[in-house]
């Protein structure tokens, strides 16, 4: 559960995902960052993301990291926005293995900094030693 | 610590878990995979075991007695093939809400993941046909996992819950202090005060409401309160196929099903409606039709206890998160009194110009024929159970349902076999009532081998088949709808089920044997235990009137009255 994956920079997005809406409280318009609360066992992630591949939403990145004790993980979900959106936000919210969901709309700092490391090979020095710690 | 430490292998703390949550009865097939639940079952003392013939069967049996009694029932499988055979019971009990607790053998956790002998991912398989699942990873953890899966099974939107537990785990030992609490649902959200004032003043400004009330009102044991407010405002009320029962069909009110073969009626005063009060409903495309099209004059209010199903096919002006019942008790010192004249009378207009077919009704040679002496013959306790197809919807259209939790039939999903088990376990789950399944000639062969059991059982279960050599339905919509190229859809071969009943030890009745069908009928439908009666009609009977699919449910077509009548079949 601590696998961090993100599309090759240079993925295109697929045909089959639905044109993305814009809304007013999202200027960006084209991608929303969902923050989960995760139970940490072998078949979270299964559920979380069966759940988009049944509704043909395609995750454009994910990162996982454990917390705490890790016996939660917290899970950054990078999708296209567009009108499907709220229903599954919705459906996230009624999984049992899902203690949390946080929608941060087009704000997506985190994969920023991933696509950072992948694009450039940089590691900032806070990442190598996060990165140091889980392995 | 004063507790003495309790030392258990796993399969003997599920079983005690199980008598916890006062569990009587399990349906389920022993194998390899789950023989030491199987060992600890048969020490239980409270626990009576009910053996199917087909793991499906075994799954369907657990839906029947959650069914008719509301309460999470279980049902075991053995791993691989035990597992994959179950998993269509299961799916049928998530689409239509209902708590069963499937518990599941695996192969033991050295051998996960090898390919060994019985394995299948049954973990995986079961993650979308759930509503949650669990694999037991050691034996202290069933403790916290038994509990909490009749807990998720019964709270909310109820649902099924399967539990997979290695072999090695049934047979580990764990030591712990204490039981835990048998899991309970959680108590329902409370209606927000805002949205319930707003609902109800929708309902006091309109001037043609309809009620649309669907299984969730029978799962939140609402019905008695949603006849109450329909009746003190006076709004008619459509049920869904799953909500029939809510208000008896015989009450001035009831409209009856709505959607793709209600009477022409019910979906024509729902066109007009300028309110839909909608209860326990998901917006199904078969009760909706061209959802667009659907109460195309009318304001939304939706009352769910699932937010997700809010605004998930229609956008509610409207909408209470909570149980039905709840909702209702809210709702009704605040909506007023109102005889509404003018839209019952239009609604009385509308059902007399488009009065419902009931072709047959006195014929004891056509379905509605059938159906309508059957009810005649049963009290109101009566259980009545059907499989998938024609017939399923003749009953529903023709059955004057009395109660709630009396209809059991496979809504969602649609699952030919699901009645002769399923009325099983309604028959085992309330041996006081009468158990009468419609099935078809089609349906009755995908579990026939339950036959067995219900004899074994000895259930007071009499299975009505209604026979044309075909599988209706799909021979119906081919000739409506693939200009009649009737293929792969009529059986050549005759199937004599009276036989076949009594090679089972079912006592069986050919009504189109009998000089008096009748007195059959009467004589064949007092119990006890199984009966079969079998009735041959005519191929070209159909389900009418009907919304094509995907049409709007304005465009229905017509009920004919003039159905040539020709033997397909002998």
């Amino acid at each position: 559960m601590s696998a961090i994956s993100a599309p090759a920079p240079d993925a295109p997005t697929t045909a089959s995902d639905a044109p993305a809406r814009g809304k007013e409280d999202r200027p960006d318009g084209c991608f929303a960052v969902l923050e989960l609360a995760v139970k940490n066992h072998p078949g979270a992630l299964s559920h979380v993301c069966g759940l988009f591949a049944r509704r043909a939403y395609n995750l454009e990145a994910m990162a996982c990291l454990p917390t705490g004790d890790g016996k939660i993980s917290r899970l950054w979900l990078l999708v296209h926005e567009d009108e499907r959106l709220p229903q599954v936000i919705k459906q996230v919210r009624k999984l049992e293995d899902v203690a949390e969901v946080i929608d941060h709309g087009s704000d997506r700092k985190i994969f920023v900094k991933l696509e950072g490391v992948l694009l450039t090979g940089e590691e900032t020095e806070a990442a190598r030693q996060e990165s140091d710690k889980l392995h | 610590m004063t507790a003495h430490t309790i030392r258990m292998s796993g399969a003997q703390i599920v079983i005690h878990l199980l008598e916890r949550q006062k569990i009587s009865t399990i349906a389920g097939i022993p194998g390899g995979a789950n023989l030491p639940l199987y060992d600890a079952l048969s020490r239980s003392r409270s626990i009576r075991h009910v053996l199917a013939r087909h793991e499906q069967g075994a799954g369907f049996i657990a839906q029947g007695m959650a069914r008719v009694t509301g309460a999470p029932a279980v049902c075991f499988a053995t791993s691989g093939p035990g597992a994959t055979n179950i998993l269509t019971a299961i799916a049928d009990a998530k689409l239509d809400s209902i708590p069963v607790v499937c518990i599941t053998g695996q192969t033991p956790r050295p051998l996960i993941g090898t390919d060994s002998f019985q394995e299948v991912d049954v973990y995986g398989m079961s993650i979308p046909i759930t509503k949650h699942n669990f694999m037991a990873r050691s034996a202290g953890e069933l403790l916290e996992i038994i509990p909490e899966a009749f807990r998720i099974a019964s709270s909310g939107r109820p649902g099924p819950v399967l539990i997979d537990i290695p072999k090695d785990v049934q047979t580990e030992e764990a030591t712990f202090d204490a039981w835990p609490e048998p899991g309970r649902p959680d108590a329902p959200p409370e209606p927000d005060g805002s949205a319930v004032a707003r609902a109800a003043s929708f309902i006091n400004a309109s001037r043609r409401p309809i009620l649309y009330i669907g299984g969730g009102v029978i799962q939140a044991e609402a019905s008695a309160l949603a006849v109450a407010l329909a009746e003190k405002a006076s709004i008619p009320t459509a049920m869904s196929l799953m909500g029939l029962g809510a208000v008896p069909s015989a009450h001035p009110l009831a409209l009856g099903m709505l959607g793709m073969h209600a009477a022409r009626a019910t979906n024509l005063a729902l066109e007009e409606c300028d309110l839909l009060i909608a209860a326990g409903v998901r917006f199904d495309d078969r009760a909706t039709g061209k959802v667009e099209a659907f109460c195309p004059q009318a304001k939304i209010v939706h009352i769910d206890i699932d937010p997700a199903e809010i605004d998930k096919l229609k956008t509610p002006h409207a909408a209470i998160v909570g149980d039905a019942g709840r909702v209702f008790e809210a709702l009704l010192p605040q909506v007023e009194r109102n005889p509404r004249r003018d839209w019952l009378t239009r609604v009385g207009k509308l059902q007399e110009e488009h009065p419902f077919a009931r072709n047959g009704a006195d014929d004891l040679g056509s379905p509605c024929g059938i159906i309508t002496r059957t009810a005649e013959l049963l009290d109101e306790d009566a259980v009545i159970v059907t499989d998938v197809g024609q017939h399923q919807m003749w009953t529903a259209q023709h059955y004057p349902f009395r109660r709630p939790r009396r209809w059991l039939t496979s809504g969602g999903l649609g699952t030919m076999g699901f009645g002769l088990p399923s009325a099983i376990g309604a028959a085992l789950a309330r041996p006081q009532s009468q158990v009468v399944c419609f099935s078809g000639d089609g349906s009755i062969m995908m579990n026939i081998q339950e036959l067995a059991t219900a004899v074994e059982q000895n259930a007071n279960v009499t299975v009505i088949v209604l026979n044309n050599c075909a599988l209706g339905l799909v021979r119906q919509q081919q000739s409506l709808f693939y200009g009649n190229r009737i293929y792969a859809s009529v059986y050549p071969s005759q199937v004599d089920f009276v036989k076949i009943a009594e090679g089972f030890g079912v006592k069986a009745y050919d009504l189109a044997r009998a000089s008096d069908p009748s007195a059959m009928l009467e004589q064949a439908l007092k119990g006890p235990g199984p009966r079969l009666i079998h009735a041959r009609i005519d191929a070209n009977e159909q389900v009418l009137p009907m919304t094509p699919p995907g049409a709007a449910n304005k465009d229905m077509i017509e009920g004919e009255s003039h159905v040539r009548h020709f033997r397909a079949c002998a």
